[in-house]
């Protein structure tokens, strides 16, 4: 679980172009969201950070899929490592990170497109992932 | 703070009372003449008020002959007050008092009774109808047609109509003004009012008005929503529950107003749906472990409060949780066109999570976000006395209560919204095989009925949690009294399996009985386990087990396999079957507010 999560940030961070950012970006709120979703019952006094965090990988989802230049086919991931459960504490840590190198991915290069819907779509995307972020660092 | 009907209904009747000591004081024929006028003013606004009363009478009652006599009752009193005010029209016009433009003083004591009575009805009538300003109705309306809460106003009035008919059964016997003519009129008058005392008297001898019904119309106030307060500081415990309860008041208010704007409103989208959900899973959850930690406490049993109706409470509010998480999880597949966190309910239901979470945890600063977690406050500092105990608990009801009425109007909403076309699917969320050129197709039937199992689940969950904690509610007599009593009375006494707490807000649902505890469930509790989700857990286990073992009986194998589906919905069959279905229903229809990209 957790070698899924730093293998997606150190994809997004090896990640150049436009297209396959946003088609990067879509794939890491799905992440987050899926990991959020298998951990939120057993996280106990922290199931409501987990429950607002996947709404908001959903929510950042939405926007990366509306943005004009993503490709319309999904990057065919291998998941099967996320069926294994982890340390919720560091499960969510390691999430914050992800969402922070994905805030900060997308702010830095959708501000270098041509396209003002990409821009748009990347800037919303960022405050998603930023907030996503606050929900679940521990510190 | 607002005046309630009592309020209104109890100034009224002591106007009443200075009038006929006025007039006992001074028999005089002005005096006579002022207190005729009064009354046929009285009498108008008496008239209407049976009018309401008897107008709100059920088509069906469904409740048996015993409930029917209050709707029997309600038309006898309106009937009588007809006649009364009919008769004291005339007498007035006979005796040319139309002119007279003094009352008295007994007379304007009379008239003022009347117009508190005024008041009072105006009162009811912001519950009847939709606020011009804002839209939103009341939670209350179905209690109108509930027949106890008819026997209440029934019974207020005949009490009204006694203290009349005595008074003008004097002023008929000593007044020097009255001609024969105008005595059989106030015969008339008096026989009318005396009429709705009967009504009264012969329908309570029948079905006797509960304390509670007659306490419910008394407290009752003006539909005007509490201003919201933002959890801006720490507020002490008493501040939480007052305000949680102020929330839970609003947001009940909006979700019934949005639910009706679903179809057009761009304020309304899957994303505010969603977070609703998330937020009430939030609640349920946080509702739950106060429930259980206060569950635990010793000097509850001294209340009238056997601990397991505490436990009950807290397992059936875990139940509503995992209801709610089949919603949040039924829409991360699911869109609308517009997108956004604009629907006005959802600054409230903020202001409820922080408040119910630091009520929860013992941080007075809680937030949502990990870096403010923090233990759960102990038994004794979350309800140290029975005051504090009812406000807890209070606040609890109240809560789910709103997640209850929120997830009817939602599942209300959703509906309305995918006829008006709103609902579409990210297709990049779709298998492979499911070449779709756009990047949002339109949602499928098969879309809909999962999100609609899943907020029948919250439906179900929440209503059960909020019928369990009435009882609690009522046994400690806690501020949300006013709330579980109306609700009581505004359900039927027959199930309605069809819908839970309406969108006018009255729950019609019957409790489902939670499973009877198995070995497993005795076993954790032996072992002292309190925690309400591991004992729900347990519960589900042994209810498996059971229906396992009665499959193999031959019996009640259909009903065990309804019950024990987990939370969790399974998109991948949806859209395995999703082009299939979205073809044969309509074709793909891209939201106005979505960019796509074309298929290469």
């Amino acid at each position: 679980m957790l070698a899924d999560i730093n293998d997606m940030r150190d994809w997004l961070e090896s990640t150049e172009h436009i297209a396959a950012l946003l088609s990067v970006a879509w794939e890491a709120f799905d992440l987050i969201r899926t990991v959020c979703r298998q951990h939120e019952t057993a996280c106990g006094t922290d199931f409501a950070a987990y429950a607002m965090a996947a709404a908001a990988a959903v929510r950042g989802r939405n926007i990366i899929a509306a943005a004009p230049s993503i490709p319309p086919r999904r990057i065919n991931l291998a998941q099967a490592g996320l069926a294994k459960k982890a340390d919720t504490g560091q499960v969510a840590d390691a999430l914050a990170v992800l969402a922070a190198a994905l805030s900060g991915r997308l702010t830095s290069t959708v501000m270098t497109t041509a396209s003002r819907a990409d821009e748009q779509a990347g800037e919303q995307a960022a405050t998603q992932a930023e907030s996503i972020r606050a929900l679940l660092t521990s510190r | 703070m607002s005046a309630t009907f009592g309020d209104l209904a109890l100034a009224g009747r002591e106007h009443l009372d200075f009038a006929i000591t006025l007039w006992q004081r001074e028999p005089t024929a002005e005096i006579a003449a002022g207190i005729m006028l009064g009354i046929r003013h009285t009498a108008e606004v008496m008239l209407h008020c049976a009018h309401d009363t008897s107008a709100a009478t059920p088509v069906e009652s469904g409740r048996g002959r015993d409930a029917d006599v209050w709707w029997r009752a309600a038309a006898d009193t309106e009937s009588g007050l007809r006649t009364a005010s009919a008769a004291l029209t005339e007498a007035t016009g006979h005796l040319n008092l139309a002119r007279k433009r003094k009352l008295g003083s007994a007379g304007f004591h009379i008239y003022q009774a009347g117009q508190f009575l005024a008041a009072a009805r105006d009162l009811l009538q912001t519950h009847r109808t939709a606020s011009p300003e804002t839209g939103t109705m009341s939670d209350w309306p179905a209690v109108f047609e509930a027949p106890e809460f008819a026997g209440a106003l029934l019974t207020e009035l005949a009490g009204w109509s006694k203290q009349i008919a005595d008074l003008f059964l004097h002023l008929a016997k000593t007044d020097p003004l009255l001609p024969s003519q105008s005595e059989r009129l106030c015969l008339r008058t008096y026989r009318g009012f005396q009429a709705v005392v009967d009504a009264a008297e012969r329908a309570a001898a029948r079905t006797p008005v509960s304390p509670g019904a007659a306490k419910l119309l008394h407290n009752m106030r003006s539909t005007t929503l509490p201003a919201r307060r933002q959890p801006s500081h720490a507020e002490p415990m008493g501040e939480l529950c007052r305000q949680a309860m102020a929330s839970a008041q609003r947001i009940r208010a909006a979700a019934r107003r949005d639910a009706g704007q679903a179809n057009w409103s761009p304020a309304i989208s899957s994303e505010s749906w969603q977070w609703m959900a998330e937020a009430a899973s939030i609640i349920s959850h946080l509702a739950s472990q106060i429930l259980a930690t206060i569950g635990g406490q010793d000097h509850i049993r001294h209340q009238g409060l056997p601990t397991g109706q505490m436990h009950s409470a807290s397992l059936a509010t875990a139940s509503a949780h995992a209801g709610w998480q089949q919603v949040a999880w039924a829409w991360d597949a699911v869109t609308t066109e517009t997108s956004g966190l604009a629907s006005p309910a959802i600054a409230d239901m903020t202001d409820l999570v922080l408040r119910l979470g630091r009520i929860t945890f013992d941080n007075p600063l809680w937030t949502p976000a990990r870096m403010h977690r923090a233990p759960l406050r102990k038994a004794a500092d979350l309800a140290p006395n029975p005051g504090e105990l009812a406000a807890v608990v209070a606040t609890v009801h109240e809560a789910i209560d709103t997640l209850a009425c929120v997830a009817s109007a939602d599942r209300q909403a959703v509906e309305l919204a995918y006829r008006a076309w709103r609902l579409h699917v990210p297709t990049r969320c779709l298998r492979v095989e499911n070449d779709i050129p756009h990047s949002f197709g339109p949602a499928t039937n098969r879309h809909l009925r999962a999100i609609q199992q899943a907020y029948n689940s919250a439906v179900t969950g929440s209503t059960d949690a909020a019928m369990t904690l009435e009882v609690l509610v009522l046994v400690l007599q806690a501020p949300s009294t006013p709330l579980a009593t109306a609700r009581r009375l505004s359900r039927p006494t027959e199930p309605v399996l069809a819908s839970g707490h309406s969108a006018t807000g009255s729950a019609s649902l019957q409790p489902k009985d939670l499973y009877p505890p198995g070995p497993t469930v005795k076993n954790l509790l032996r072992l002292g386990v309190t925690d309400p989700f591991e004992l729900l857990q347990a519960m589900l286990i042994d209810h498996a087990g059971r229906a396992l073992v009665d499959k193999y009986r031959g019996a009640n194998s259909k009903e065990a396999k309804g019950h024990n589906r987990h939370p969790a919905v399974h998109h991948g069959t949806q859209s395995d079957r999703y082009q299939a279905d979205s073809l044969h229903r309509r074709p793909t229809l891209l939201p106005p507010g979505k960019s796509h990209t074309p298929h290469p």
